[in-house]
């Protein structure tokens, strides 16, 4: 048990450097991919492709019109049916907005990998409580909280922007009535699948830095006693 | 600190080196200078009573209580310690 908790920080040290790594792949190639800027090629068609929504039979298909295409998912045995018009378009507004979202999550786990495998390295030193470790798991903390808000406010501003497309050329039709989607309004209103458990975590880290300081001073007081 | 440590002082007149002392009184080479340059923050009184009995000495020939000079020597404190703004 005590050699398996010697090997732990080495583990999670290797673990977070390859993480790192991977960030760093990921965000090149959201960059690469924000550069070529991709776009749905004219005449892109594909299904109709039966699949499984909801438990009930659908399909997804995408046919070219003009010089886009249009997509159409139809669900619950074709009774309803979602068409976005010109497929192009919305494929240009998630890349557009969703690239450099995920970019930015990209960057923020990227930097949150490194901190910890800075954190790792120096338990696995001996050294836990360091100023230099105060320092990082303050930062953690204070990254999670920035980034619980920042995220937020992308994600919504993807969703906006998504939505905005979907309400100008997307269609819904149940049971042969069609709907079309009323126009958001206003400015968007941040929400996120995830960001208050991030805040949540960020306030706890915060916290723990605190304890980390607070061992820092027991520390030092335990190494100048003689 | 206000209490200071005239270790040095009593190792002169009793002749002996800090190696020695130290290997006598069981503790670090580091340990010994950290207590003789004054910069311990606490001490045990096991090493105390080693202290003594090597240097053949009481408590009070080793340790001296000095009045602070004006308030800011009282706020010195080494990192981490409470009177630290970190």
């Amino acid at each position: 048990m005590e050699s398996f908790s010697r090997i732990l920080p080495k583990l999670f040290r290797w673990v977070f450097t390859v993480m790192v790594v991977l960030m760093v792949i990921g965000a090149v190639g959201i960059l690469i991919a924000m550069i070529i800027d991709p776009g749905l090629p004219v005449g892109t068609h594909f299904g109709p492709q039966q699949v499984d929504i909801l438990g009930q039979p659908g399909t997804i298909t995408l046919r070219p019109v003009g010089g886009d295409s249009n997509f159409t998912i139809s669900a619950l045995r074709n009774t309803v049916t979602i068409s976005i018009e010109k497929a192009g378009g919305f494929i240009q507004v998630l890349v557009r907005n969703g690239l450099p979202v995920a970019l930015m999550h990209v960057i923020f786990l990227g930097a949150l990998f490194e901190l910890l495998r800075r954190l790792f390295r120096n338990v696995e030193r001996g050294d836990s409580f360091t100023r230099q470790t105060v320092l990082l798991v303050q930062f953690v903390g204070l990254s999670l909280l920035a980034f619980s808000v920042v995220s937020a406010f992308g994600e919504s501003w993807l969703w906006h922007a998504a939505y905005g497309y979907a309400a100008s050329h997307a269609t819904l039709t149940v049971e042969g009535k069609q709907l079309h989607l009323p126009p958001m309004s206003g400015m968007p209103f941040p929400h996120s699948q995830g960001g208050s458990p991030i805040f949540f975590s960020g306030l706890l880290v915060l916290a723990l830095s605190e304890v980390f300081r607070q061992g820092l001073a027991l520390k030092s007081e335990h190494d100048l006693t003689v | 600190m206000a209490i200071k440590l005239n270790l040095d002082r009593v190792m002169l007149e009793r002749r002996i080196s800090l190696t020695e002392l130290a290997e006598k009184v069981g503790i670090t080479l580091a340990n010994l200078s950290v207590l003789k340059t004054n910069k311990a923050r606490a001490i045990r009184f096991t090493t105390l009573d080693a202290l003594c009995r090597e240097l053949q000495c009481q408590p009070g020939e080793l340790l001296e209580f000095v009045a602070a000079q004006d308030s800011g020597d009282e706020n010195h404190g080494d990192d981490g310690s409470k009177e630290d703004d970190l």
